[in-house]
């Protein structure tokens, strides 16, 4: 049971850590590219709380990878995409069309395969 | 830079971001496997979980770059391939060595397909991009 405790932990800093490393390239603007764009993400904070996040998101990674296959640890980090999916329809109230929410079924359905294995 | 050049380095990053993080997976394992056992995977903890390490970040920055040259409807269905190559990858590997498992092979199909129709896109929510008239498209974090 821990193992899925911190298999989740895991799912939840990495998440959190693409998301904010996203945020730091966008607003980096597009019209940036090579050296300036990374000169310019140096100093984003958004940047520095991603590498914190995908550090102790990678920490609890390598805990789970110790006690699991990593050929069934590995498909439960697609959770992260319905995470991003819920937050888009909950904290944005975007709209979200059905192929998306299938998408968000068949991960489930995946990961529900995987994990009786 | 041109639509073309754009697009051929676009997708240069895509499947760098695809390898890297395949490999970033399998030699973590290799690693962490090697470990004596009570062992914390502290870093630096191996060679392999360093490399690993060094892949995966070699993986975000790709995928960055990749989300400023592809449109992200074109790249995302395309990572979903990373599950099935690190499943693949775990098996073959005889330093790893998993069993096969049809059951598990089926898991995994699914949610390379539920990955490649769950970021087809739409518009990012208001206030997660700013400025940046080519992510008009899901946000997008990446499973790594």
């Amino acid at each position: 049971m821990t193992i899925y405790v911190l298999l989740g932990l895991a799912v939840l800093f990495l998440t959190t850590g693409q998301v904010l490393q996203k945020l730091a390239v966008d607003r980096c603007g597009s019209n940036l590219a090579g050296r300036r764009l990374f000169m310019s993400l140096g100093r984003r904070p958004e940047l520095w709380l991603a590498i914190a996040c995908l550090g102790a998101g990678m920490l609890a990674w390598l805990l789970v990878l110790r006690s699991m296959d990593v050929s069934k640890a590995f498909p439960f980090l697609s959770v992260s995409q319905v995470i991003i999916l819920l937050f888009a329809r909950f904290s944005f109230h975007e709209h979200l069309p059905p192929r998306r929410w299938l998408g968000a079924l068949l991960i489930f359905a995946g990961i529900g395969l995987v994990a009786g294995t | 830079m041109n639509q073309t050049v754009a697009h051929r380095s676009g997708f240069a990053a895509l499947l760098t971001t695809i390898m890297a993080s395949t490999a970033a997976q399998l030699l973590l394992k290799i690693g962490v496997s090697l470990l004596p056992a009570g062992a914390l995977p502290g870093f630096p903890a191996s060679w392999w979980i360093l490399g690993g390490l060094g892949c995966y970040a070699i993986s975000l920055l790709a995928w960055l770059l990749t989300l400023t040259r592809l449109p992200l409807s074109y790249a995302y269905p395309l990572l979903g391939t990373s599950y099935v190559l690190v499943y693949l990858g775990a098996m073959a590997l005889p330093m790893i060595a998993e069993s096969f498992s049809l059951v598990r092979a089926m898991g995994i199909l699914l949610v390379a397909a539920g990955v490649a129709l769950v970021s087809t896109s739409t518009p990012l929510p208001r206030g997660l991009h700013r400025n940046n008239d080519r992510n008009h498209e899901p946000s997008d974090s990446r499973p790594t």
